[in-house]
């Protein structure tokens, strides 16, 4: 049975604890080769990303047709896993100062919290990114080998470490930098949407550990479920970048962008946006103005003490109202 | 430069995939080989694969051996249940373990625990945790070690403490400890008492005081359980970023939000709590007490507050005397009358009655019957003019309108009617108050002025609270580890002891510009140093700092130096007074460099104790997944063993009791281990926990259990200090002194907002308004002020050199500023800067923030020394000062209380330059 796992990621929920990457890293890449990767991460919008200027990166399809002139991004693009000298400085008595082995210059979350704009209308906000599971995987699609496929029981897009030859034309072809190639292995890696665990009914662990409890998982055809009644029902989440063509399946939930007001120069607030809608619709495409207005007309309604079922779903009450596998 | 720029990146580039390709070259041969076995053809991967034997490799990584309960609540007050998985017997992973029930019509708590909590497992395996007990080898600092044994560490500590408590006499033993664990917080109390040991008040030198809220009602620091957010309608993050450090609770905030509760974040940057807020109020640094006046100033004006509750809850309907400002007492009216009965005007009699419910009356209710309290006016009684303490505060904050205030806040009136009118008109409100308020010279003030616009709309006790970081449920068995009979230790301020030992009069009065203190506070250095010794006379304050020495010093899990202002004068002028040095902790915290003896405790995954923070209604299990590994020892049997160890040299040396006149005690050296385990009765931890949990009545028999098989345990009605736990509600404060009419444990038996104590009303601060005109105390000649508040990426220092934590910042200490300042400095991002003033200077890199105003700096508390350049520290650049206001005692509920009412740090009296080093 050809099933698609889906994710919703509430960005009114995420407050950027990266309790997601953390959970992921422990679990899958702090080990082996992977130790530069971060399968998820949190990155502050707007932003460069992880890694380095993703967006920018090339790859996916334009018109149906896939992309070969995407990038291969370097080391220091990941950032480099730093190591320090703790033995030396704190046991042996030497050195100056505890420090990392190379001078930092970029990392994960270099720009945390920068955004954009001035105080105090500056404005950013937390994305949390893992693959996107696409329908239409760029990865996929680049891969000469065919070691990239889609795991038929649940669409999880997964690299085959045994057909692998470390070509990496599915890092070049994925827009969004989310496939990585292992030094140690010499083959790409990438987020399995912890298959092992979603075999057994567990959600994956950047899902069922994210306390900020910003995270959706079910059935994509699951009418019943919170990502087809986000995602179809009341069209409040989004793809990242819908115009890759790789048709994903990790919506997002935007930010409500008015508030808190912008300031004035007379220190007023401001009637206007505080992050420009054409941001907005720069990463989630044009139906994000709609997504917002639904978002703040049913919040406006729980204000007013009527119920809404969109605030209901969105506040998820237990893990069972989350997660649906 | 962006050309070179560009270049780097390329090379680096070049490199990561000459790499790989040499690397995957490597490979080849017998990639090549397995490929050869499988042959079928691949059709199209998005439908179907062939090949799927190779996923067994990530489901192989999805295993373990066994598994274990913890929590990580070390120095957070969290409190989160998790689940190790092991491998091995080597902690390898942490999931939280989720599995909290749900209150009705309430979001649950699942699953709680942050990142940092997350990657523990990684953490522990660093080379700075120890394995071994230490012993220097060098001079102090030098970070130069020994390996020795216990028996040598404990005969070396046991014989220093007996040599010294006969050379000097008992109270010369000073015992810092982390209280964030009940065993572990109550073994150093339990072994300070019966040292007659230095006690202080840990929260008091790292600033997490609230003792202006202290004068208002008793305890200051208290809080709702935390689901509690979600009942609210408008919640003010005020001196509190929680969606930063408050990480497992932030979603009751968004989840209330959705609910239909706004969110104000009061800050001075635009912070991760802001950008979640429907309004953001950018405050100037230290002025906060100004905008919390023009918001109780609009209350009063528009009259939006509770008459009713305020003539019952609060001392407001009060006389106070207009002669000389004194509360009018039964004792001015009758010579024989009490002290501490006071009075209201009776509008239906027209005539002064005794207020009931006071600390002299012996009404002990809150219920008025058929009086009724005039609010406002001046009358006569028996001659003397009286007025109210709403008249007075009426008359005190007047001044204080929202156009008045802006030149000192920087918030325009609109902005501020704006939220006085959310105020008024909110259903349940609640103001998240942290620790950052106190760290201010006015945060005193400003404490009592935020409760007191909680109180004004009615809402303390009744649909909302404030919020004051958390307090630790009520629990017996706790107690009853600590309890000493006879034998009380030496409770005393933490900032005082520094303040004495560090020298830091002596650095005050160098730091602080004279002038612009008395103009501003109408005193200076010197006056804070006198009123400290009459303040000691007196009685008010313990004054063991003044005739004893820290020659002893076990520093367990805190570090004394890193919390301290002025911190490289503290270490220099501390360090003299001490001869040894022992730090106890699982890993080498920068105090520990200083050490003479470093013994290895038992980390989170090892230790058996439990965690009570009341955030939530659950306790949470340290559960000893695993036996503490290399030769590190729980807390708790350090204390036993370092008992054992101390009598039994005192044995062996015919050594036995030392009397204690100071205390009316004795020291009996040579019982020490049979007192310490109550004859052997609690040696062991298991033993320790079950009596706490059995002998708690809010948990009990067959609690122990359940708390080592879940993870955790929810504690019975009785825990709550100050009002019982319902079982299928939220927990709120206070709510009985609103249904049961039950007095306060103030002197006036109401939330208080009077106090005419004869130092109050010298430096007129009987009721709650500004103390100064605002604004940072530091020198002005330099350009910056500096905020030093909690990070996501720690607990204080717990966590702070975790590598992934490091590896998500930028690797180094870094220090935030705002774009334009560092255009005008000359400053890039990501280049390292000397942060400076006179009395000294700290490394870190630069970094570009835009959410802050061109004036502050800012860089999260924490870190190591060792982590800085030249070892220094965001510590070496700021000085005490020392509220006099917090020096008073002697007056109803207004007294020396460790963990309550003492001085408070304050790190954000601070000024700095900066430069590109």
């Amino acid at each position: 049975m050809a099933r698609q796992l889906a994710y919703v990621f509430d960005l009114n929920k995420c407050i950027g604890c990266h309790t997601c990457t953390m959970a992921c890293k422990q679990l899958w890449t702090n080990r082996g080769g992977r130790e530069y990767m971060y399968w998820n991460n949190v990155e502050s919008q707007p932003g460069k990303g992880y890694p380095r200027n993703w967006e920018q990166k090339g790859g996916g399809f334009k018109n149906g047709a896939l992309q070969t002139d995407g990038q291969l991004p370097g080391l220091e693009d990941y950032g480099i896993p730093w190591e320090y000298n703790l033995a030396e400085v704190l046991l042996e008595g030497r050195g100056d100062y505890v420090k990392p082995h190379v001078k930092p210059t970029w990392g994960p979350n270099w720009d945390e919290d920068e955004g954009s704009g001035e105080f105090p209308n500056n404005y950013y906000f937390y994305l949390p990114r893992i693959c996107n599971h696409c329908s239409n995987p760029a990865c996929l699609a680049a891969c000469p080998r065919k070691a990239i496929y889609k795991r038929p029981e649940d669409g999880l897009v997964v690299v085959d470490q045994e057909r692998c030859r470390g070509y990496r034309y599915c890092v070049k072809a994925c827009p969004y930098g989310k496939v990585y190639f292992n030094l140690k292995t010499g083959m790409s890696e990438k987020c399995i949407g912890c298959y092992p665990r979603v075999e057994k009914g567990v959600p994956p662990a950047c899902v069922a550990q994210c306390v900020g409890r910003v995270r959706f998982v079910g059935w994509r055809e699951d009418k019943d479920g919170p990502v087809f009644k986000l995602v179809d029902q009341w069209k409040v989440a989004l793809p990242l970048h819908p115009e890759y063509g790789t048709e994903p399946n990790v919506f997002y939930v935007p930010p409500v962008h008015t508030s808190p007001p912008p300031f004035a120069d007379d220190g007023r607030l401001k009637d206007a946006p505080r992050i420009p809608l054409s941001y907005l619709e720069s990463l989630f495409g044009p139906t994000v103005k709609s997504a917002i207005d639904t978002l703040a007309r049913e919040i406006e309604k729980r204000r007013q003490g009527q119920p809404s079922d969109l605030t209901e779903i969105l506040i998820g009450y237990t893990n069972k109202d989350r997660f649906r596998l | 430069m962006e050309a070179s720029a560009h270049k780097d990146s390329d090379v680096s580039r070049r490199e990561f995939l000459r790499l790989g390709a040499m690397t995957a070259a490597g490979l080849a041969i017998p990639g090549t080989a397995l490929a050869l076995s499988k042959l079928e053809p691949i059709g199209d991967p998005l439908k179907e694969y062939p090949y799927r034997g190779w996923e067994d490799l990530y489901r192989r990584e999805w295993t373990w051996d066994a598994t274990g309960l913890t929590t990580h609540s070390n120095g957070c007050v969290a409190g989160c249940a998790w689940r190790i998985y092991l491998k091995d017997g080597i902690p390898m992973r942490e999931e939280q373990v989720a599995e909290y029930p749900q209150l009705p019509g309430i979001p649950d708590m699942n699953p709680r625990g942050c990142q940092k909590g997350a990657v523990y497992c990684s953490w522990i395996k660093q080379p700075d945790f120890l394995k071994y007990p230490l012993k220097r080898v060098a001079a102090r600092g030098e970070r130069k070690w020994k390996r020795i044994s216990w028996d040598e560490a404990l005969t070396e500590i046991a014989d220093k403490i007996i040599d010294v408590t006969l050379e000097k006499g008992p109270g010369n033993i000073y015992l810092p400890k982390r209280p964030f664990a009940v065993i572990t917080n109550n073994a150093y109390t339990r072994l300070a008492n019966l040292l007659g040991g230095i006690k202080p008040d840990v929260s008091s030198f790292v600033g997490d005081l609230y003792p202006g809220i202290e004068t208002v009602r008793v305890p200051a620091r208290t809080v709702s359980t935390f689901d509690d957010w979600f009942t609210s309608d408008l919640i003010l993050m005020w001196h509190k970023n929680p969606f930063a450090v408050r990480i497992p609770d932030a979603h009751f905030l968004t989840e209330a939000r959705y609910n239909g509760a706004r969110l104000v974040n009061i800050s001075v940057d635009y912070n991760p709590s802001s950008i979640h807020a429907d309004l953001f109020v950018p405050v100037r640094m230290g002025t906060d007490s100004h905008l919390a006046a023009a918001i109780v100033n609009i209350l009063i004006a528009e009259k939006k507050y509770k008459t009713d509750y305020l003539k019952e809850q609060t001392d407001l309907p009060f006389l106070v005397r207009t002669d000389n400002g004194k509360f009018l007492r039964e004792k001015d009216l009758d010579p024989a009358g009490n002290e501490d009965v006071f009075f209201v005007w009776d509008q239906k009699a027209g005539k002064a009655v005794p207020a009931p419910g006071s600390m002299g009356s012996k009404e002990k209710t809150l219920r008025l019957g058929a009086v009724d309290p005039a609010l406002e006016g001046t009358f006569s009684v028996n001659g003397i003019g009286v007025t109210t303490v709403f008249e007075r505060l009426k008359a005190e904050t007047a001044p204080y309108t929202p156009e008045a205030t802006q030149k000192t806040t920087g918030v325009h009136p609109s902005v501020v009617r704006k939220l006085a009118g959310w105020i008024a008109e909110a259903k349940a409100l609640r103001i998240l108050d942290g620790y950052n308020n106190q760290k201010h010279f006015d945060g005193f003030q400003c404490g009592r002025l935020k409760i007191l616009i909680l109180t004004l709309t009615g809402h303390h006790g009744t649909t909302g609270s404030i919020d004051t970081t958390y307090e630790g449920w009520r629990l017996e068995g706790a107690s009853a580890l600590a309890r000493t009979p006879g034998k009380p230790g030496r409770s005393v301020s933490g900032v005082l002891c520094e303040w004495v030992w560090g020298n830091h009069f002596e650095r005050a009065k160098a730091y602080y510009d004279d002038t612009l203190l008395r103009k501003e506070l109408g005193f200076g250095v010197d006056e804070m140093e006198a009123w400290r010794k009459e303040s000691e006379a007196k009685g008010w304050m313990p004054r063991w700092q003044s005739i004893k020495d820290p020659v002893v010093t076990i520093n367990a899990g805190v570090n004394v130096f890193r919390h301290s202002t002025g911190y490289q004068h503290l270490a220099r002028n501390f360090l003299k007074r001490c001869e040894l040095l022992v730090v106890v902790d699982y890993r080498l915290n920068s105090g520990a460099m200083y050490a003479d003896i470093v013994l290895p405790a038992a980390t989170e995954a090892e230790k058996l104790d439990v965690r009570e923070t009341s955030v939530t209604r659950f306790l949470h299990a340290f559960g000893q997944p695993v036996k503490p590994m290399y030769e590190r020892k729980t807390d708790w049997q350090i204390c036993v063993e370092l008992a054992k160890k101390t009598q039994e040299r005192a044995r062996t040396r015919g050594v036995g009791k030392v009397p204690d006149p100071e205390l009316k005690s004795s020291v009996d050296l040579d019982t020490i281990y049979d007192e310490f385990t109550m004859g052997g009765k609690i040696a062991r931890d298991e033993d320790a926990l079950r009596m706490v949990m059995e002998q708690s009545k809010a948990l009990g028999p067959g609690t122990y259990e359940e708390l080592l098989k879940k993870g955790f345990v929810a504690v019975g009605p009785e825990a709550g200090k100050t009002g019982p736990v319902p079982k299928d509600r939220p927990y709120r404060p206070f709510t009985v002194n609103v249904t049961q009419k039950k007095p306060y444990d103030t002197l006036t038996g109401r939330l208080q907002f009077y106090v005419d104590h004869d130092w109050f009303l010298r430096l007129g601060a009987a009721v709650p308004k500004p103390q100064y005109g605002g604004g940072v105390l530091a020198p002005k000649q330099y350009p910056f002020v500096v905020d030093s508040p909690h990070s996501r990426w720690g607990i204080h220092s717990w966590c702070r050199n975790e590598v992934w934590m490091l590896r998500h910042q930028r690797g180094t200490v870094d220090v935030c500023m705002n774009p334009t300042a560092m255009r005008k400095k000359g400053i890039k991002d990501g280049d390292m800067v000397k942060v400076f003033n006179a009395h000294g200077e700290f490394y870190a890199m630069a970094k570009t923030w835009p959410a802050l105003p061109e004036s502050v700096i800012f860089t999260e508390h924490g870190w190591e020394q060792y982590m800085y350049p030249k070892m220094t520290h965001y510590n070496f650049v700021n000085a005490d000062l020392i509220n006099p206001l917090e020096l008073v005692g002697g007056y109803g509920h207004i007294r020396f209380k460790s963990g309550a009412y003492n001085p408070n740090r304050m790190y954000y009296e601070t000024s700095v330059d900066v430069e590109k080093a």
